[in-house]
């Protein structure tokens, strides 16, 4: 089981990729490990986890579900700003800015590093 | 996307405008049916602020206090807290146990029958034979009613808590160094400190917020400095400029040598010691500067490096960097020196470094304990609801102190006892005895969370002994012993105040009705109450009378907040006591002048460490001694236990969530590589660990941020208790468990 679950995870880039936008929901496979994301994605996404690794997420440990949700149909894979409210609310009430219109948190904070703002005080 | 400034702030000014005109909800303007309900976070000691979000009677967010100490931040599990409101093991009716299994019941046939079962054992046995185990997790209030009733209504003082197992070593700490307990110091000291001492404390994982705020100061100071120290490279370690690993328990030699290289090499503040410092050993402060000086001389750098098995160089530098003059120094301690048979001991060396050094009660130098539930500091500590306290610095062994108590709560002299009940294993090793027959738990899960746990599991299954749960959740390792479960509601869904780690205050307003049939704990304590023919002493009709109520207890003590009435509490993000009248803003830095209220306006000198009766706090002479089980040839590796970032204490609240349960949700054996060879296992494995009290089997992951022959475990796992393996001796002075360390032999499984 673990290792049909662990070839899902595997495979689960390229089945993202391939999924055709705002079609099917793309859904993180259960996997029945009770671990953290990182065990597994360590190893198929080692760029993603470094990434967040080294940002300021990972340094605070905000992990992956906080953004991403639960394993499973739950699943987010590009997190919406109703993910960022905890924290970054103000920031996520400055998008009604005409100026972000048609903007989320991630069109300028991209990737998993996710930089922060330069002026004030990168929230 | 590139912007200006200008053009950012034209069009941020245009959007605050259009959201104004649009009705867009803000925080503190509700649209769409959805309102935002000021609280506080459910889990840890930092007590951060935040909103809970409500639309059509359900909770469906939290977003985190701007205006609160937390700036808005929250940490991961503060963020999932909705989810815990409807989680599938929220208790939801009364059940009593019939023919072995609980049922359920009305509560009218509950609280019969537990009032029936406490009024029976009383008449029977006398008022010791029934007791209340709380916790840090309830409200101010709720402790409060529960003290009262047992205190001066049943008139026993087996009042006991979560506290004991959690923060007793640091209130004997502040106690024994300063006269009062409670740290001097804020979270805004933080922002000002150079350098940060962090000892036992897994800062990173355990209050993650407090290290993202150490986080932005390193950011913003560059230079400022962060040592670590701590057996294992936690996720804290990440920041640290300096990781000190030791031997556990050997920190007391590490500290005394920190003390020996500031005295050496003149990086003590020798008019500060002559101004407000004196010197002690023992219980009595009989010493001086000069004998400190020559206890000191047996902790060298290199005896302590030997002793701790670490380097000598590393504890010179962080002396040095600690006792730089013109740096700012903060200390942070949290389990890893209170949950020792040494634990007060070691509590005090750490104030030792600030009282030599000076570096106190200035901003950004302060020894500050940090908490691990949001109303220990406020409900259990402050409140008295241990068995030697009484509310506000109050103690049960004064007669003065009683008789106070007595005219304020309006009982006849002498109803209170004069003798201190036992401390929390004290008591469970009475009701193993078959010396208490009742036992009242509220809001906490001691069937987990004990040490030695097995050993008391049993005591709460004897037969004689009648065992009533009042908790937001079943089944949890507790409510399954128990012979009436009572449901209780559930932080959103009841009003009352929480009190965190830096002496602030907060009201978290209720924002649903309870769920099922649950009802809130200060309910159900007072009509507990009425039925065992107490209720004149808890007419409480709102957790706001209990509160008015409490204003009149502090007032006059040094804890008085008398000035945080209920409706200020409501429009404030937390007051820091003491606050004595309406109009005074708190106290961000206790013992000092033009701060504390205490202090006198024309005091001499800048602090005044009043809790004592020469105004001068205590340097301790404290001898290095081992734990109470180390390492043998049985049973040869160091056993330690924690928490991880996802979960918190024993999980019923953590367990529930989603994104949670696939993280980090069983608890594993953390082993050093090393270690994991000679056992021949690798992650995923299985070790069976072994202790002289009991063995458990765990997951294996193998790790190099373990310390060899050290095996860490997570505590929040009920399918597989740390607890049945550690040990239960405790500290002399503060009665708290030495949870941190023992003796093990761990086995391939």
């Amino acid at each position: 089981m673990k290792t049909k679950a662990f070839l899902a995870v595997a495979l689960l880039p390229l089945l993202l990729a391939a999924a055709p936008p705002k079609k099917a929901k793309p859904a993180h496979p259960e996997v029945d490990a009770e671990e953290a994301c990182d065990v597994c994605h360590r190893e198929v996404t080692p760029e993603i986890v470094d990434a967040w690794y080294a940002s300021r997420h990972g340094l605070m440990n905000v992990k992956c579900f906080v953004c991403h949700g639960a394993i499973g149909p739950d699943f987010m894979r590009r997190a919406p700003v109703s993910r960022c409210v905890g924290c970054h609310n103000d920031k996520v009430q400055s998008l009604a800015n005409p100026f972000f219109k048609g903007k989320d948190c991630f069109s300028c904070h991209s990737g998993h590093e996710l930089n922060p703002h330069k002026m004030g005080g990168g929230q | 996307m590139s912007i200006t400034r200008r053009e950012f702030l034209e069009s941020a000014a245009a959007a605050s405008a259009l959201a104004a005109l649009s009705g867009m909800p803000t925080l503190a303007q509700a649209a769409g049916g959805e309102k935002w309900v000021k609280s506080v976070c459910r889990y840890c000691g930092t007590g951060c602020g935040l909103y809970i979000g409500v639309k059509d009677g359900k909770v469906f967010a939290v977003r985190g206090d701007k205006d609160n100490h937390n700036q808005g931040f929250l940490c991961l599990k503060g963020f999932l807290l909705p989810q815990i409101l409807t989680a599938p093991t929220r208790c939801l009716y009364p059940m009593i146990r019939k023919d072995g299994k609980l049922v359920r019941a009305s509560w009218d046939e509950a609280m019969s029958l537990v009032a029936a079962r406490f009024k029976e054992a009383i008449e029977k046995y006398g008022p010791d034979a029934v007791a209340f185990y709380g916790s840090g997790q309830g409200l101010t209030e709720e402790t409060y009613v529960a003290n009262k009733l047992f205190k001066a209504g049943i008139r026993t003082n087996n009042v006991e808590g979560n506290p004991r197992l959690c923060m007793a070593s640091a209130v004997g700490g502040y106690v024994t160094t300063f006269g009062k307990d409670e740290p001097m110091g804020c979270y805004e000291d933080i922002d000002h400190a150079d350098v940060f001492l962090l000892v036992g404390s897994n800062t990173a994982e355990a209050h993650p917020i407090i290290f993202q705020r150490i986080v932005r100061r390193k950011e913003k100071a560059p230079r400022t400095k962060v040592i670590v120290l701590d057996p294992r490279r936690t996720p804290t370690a990440r920041i640290a400029d300096l990781h000190i690993s030791f031997k556990p328990g050997t920190d007391l030699a590490i500290l005394n040598a920190m003390a020996y290289v500031l005295v050496s090499e003149g990086l003590v503040d020798e008019e500060f010691i002559k101004s407000h410092v004196t010197f002690g050993e023992g219980t009595e402060a009989n010493k001086s500067f000069e004998d400190y000086k020559a206890f000191l001389a047996q902790y060298t750098p290199e005896k302590a490096a030997e002793l701790a098995g670490c380097k000598a160089e590393d504890i010179v530098t962080a002396a040095r960097w600690f006792g730089e003059k013109g740096k700012a120094s903060m200390s942070m301690w949290t389990m890893g020196l209170n949950q020792r048979t040494k634990g007060v001991w070691a509590n005090n060396l750490v104030h030792n470094l600030h009282l030599i050094t000076g570096k106190i009660g200035l901003p950004g130098s302060t020894p500050f304990s940090l908490t691990g539930q949001p109303n220990a500091c406020g409900g259990v500590r402050d409140g008295g609801a241990l068995s030697h306290l009484l509310p506000y610095g109050r103690l049960i062994a004064n007669e003065q102190h009683r008789k106070e108590m007595e005219r304020l709560w309006g009982v006849p002299e002498g109803t209170l006892k004069p003798k201190p009940g036992p401390s929390t294993v004290e008591m469970f090793q009475k009701i193993e005895a078959g010396e208490i027959k009742c036992l009242y738990i509220m809001c906490t899960n001691p069937g987990q969370s004990l040490p030695n746990v097995g050993r008391y599991r049993k005591a709460l299954q004897r037969e004689d002994v009648f065992v009533v749960v009042a908790d937001a959740f079943h089944p949890t390792r507790t409510t399954e012993l128990a012979d009436v479960v009572l449901p209780a509601a559930l932080w959103a869904e009841k009003e009352g105040v929480y009190g965190c780690s830096e002496r602030r205050y907060q009201l978290l307003e209720q924002a649903i009705p309870p769920s099922g049939e649950a009802r809130p704990d200060f309910e159900i304590l007072c009509d507990l109450g009425r039925r065992l023919g107490l209720g004149h002493l808890v007419p409480f009709k709102t957790p706001t009378d209990v509160w008015n109520e409490i204003l009149t207890i502090c007032k006059g003590t040094v804890y008085d907040f008398s000035g945080m009435t209920r409706e200020r509490l409501r429009q404030a993000h937390g007051i820091l006591w003491p606050a004595p009248t309406p109009d005074h803003p708190g106290t961000k830095r206790r013992y000092v002048k033009g701060e504390d209220p205490f202090v006198p306006a024309d005091w001499p000198q800048r602090v005044k460490f009043y809790g004592r009766p020469d105004n001068r706090a205590v340097v301790w002479l404290r001898p290095y001694k081992g734990p109470e089980e180390a390492p043998d040839a049985e049973y040869p590796m160091y056993y330690t236990t924690g928490r991880v970032i996802e979960h918190w204490h024993t999980g019923t609240m953590t367990r529930t969530c989603r994104e949670l349960v696939h993280a980090n949700a069983e608890a594993v054996a953390e082993l050093h590589p090393n270690d994991a060879a000679k056992l021949g296992v690798k992650t995923g494995d299985k070790v069976r660990i072994t202790s002289r009290r009991a063995s458990e089997v765990f997951k294996v992951k193998v790790t190099d941020t373990s310390r060899e022959n050290l095996v860490f475990v997570h505590m929040h796992d009920d399918q597989h208790m740390c607890n049945l393996v550690t040990i239960d001796a405790v500290d002399p002075i503060s009665k708290q468990p030495e949870f941190k360390i023992c003796g093990v032999k761990v086995e391939k499984a």
